[in-house]
């Protein structure tokens, strides 16, 4: 998450706001597990929706992962608040440019290697499943062409700026 | 590209881990320059200069052919 952010941190103290904004994002993360959650038991229990226990287990699964993941990572990042010497190493290892060419070069290879496997997933999964795959296919459409178009997009504004 | 940060380092007796708090980066940077591993962008390679007192030429050797020169 401290990869979105683009508040400078040449101090402990710059970094510090670095690491609170982290922990609202990181509030905000909790609320939408919250929400996860609230959508699936409000929609069986309150508007009487049919929804199976596996749809429950899926949507409680979802919701309480985000929420202990937001949770630990709030705590984790209050404990870096109060000690200085751990604030310093972490603020070095955020503001160090070799460690963020390191994330850039793995977002780049992660990107690829989603469309691959959402390529290869659409190829056989036409040939083993055809049923699902059919109303799969407009799903991988959407998120392959959104991919694209902010690419392209974000790759026009960078062009303008740098 | 080759560097001389390690002969600086050894001749002025600054451990990598005083380079690295001078210069805002991981000792791990510093290895990886020292390697040859890593390429210092030009802020990094101007605040190396200015810590050791030389320009950036007498740190960084660029290879001309590597490197396009």
């Amino acid at each position: 998450m401290k990869l979105f952010s683009t508040l400078p941190a040449a101090t402990n103290d710059e970094y510090r706001k670095v690491i609170k904004q982290q922990m609202n994002r990181m509030i905000l993360l909790a609320l939408i597990g919250l929400f996860t959650l609230a959508v699936v038991f409000l929609g069986k229990y309150a508007f009487q929706l049919i929804v199976d226990d596996h749809t429950i287990s899926y949507y409680s699964g979802i919701g309480f992962g985000l929420i202990f993941a937001a949770a630990a990572s709030w705590f984790k990042n209050k404990r870096l608040l109060s000690n200085e010497e751990r604030l310093k190493e972490s603020r070095l290892k955020y503001t160090d440019e070799r460690i963020r060419a390191i994330q850039q070069k793995a977002w780049q290879w992660a990107s690829i290697t989603l469309l691959v496997v959402i390529y290869f997933f659409m190829l056989f999964g036409a040939l083993l499943y055809p049923n699902y795959m059919s109303e799969l296919y407009p799903v991988f459409g959407i998120c392959i062409f959104s991919f694209l178009v902010s690419y392209f997009i974000f790759f026009r504004i960078y062009e303008k700026r740098m | 590209m080759q560097t001389r940060i390690q002969e600086l380092r050894k001749e002025r007796r600054v451990t990598q881990n005083e380079l690295a708090d001078a210069v805002n980066v991981t000792r791990q940077t510093i290895i990886s320059l020292e390697n040859g591993k890593y390429k210092a962008s030009l802020v990094l390679a101007h605040k190396i200069a200015q810590f050791f007192e030389v320009t950036i030429e007498e740190i960084f050797i660029f290879d001309e052919e590597g490197e396009n020169i």
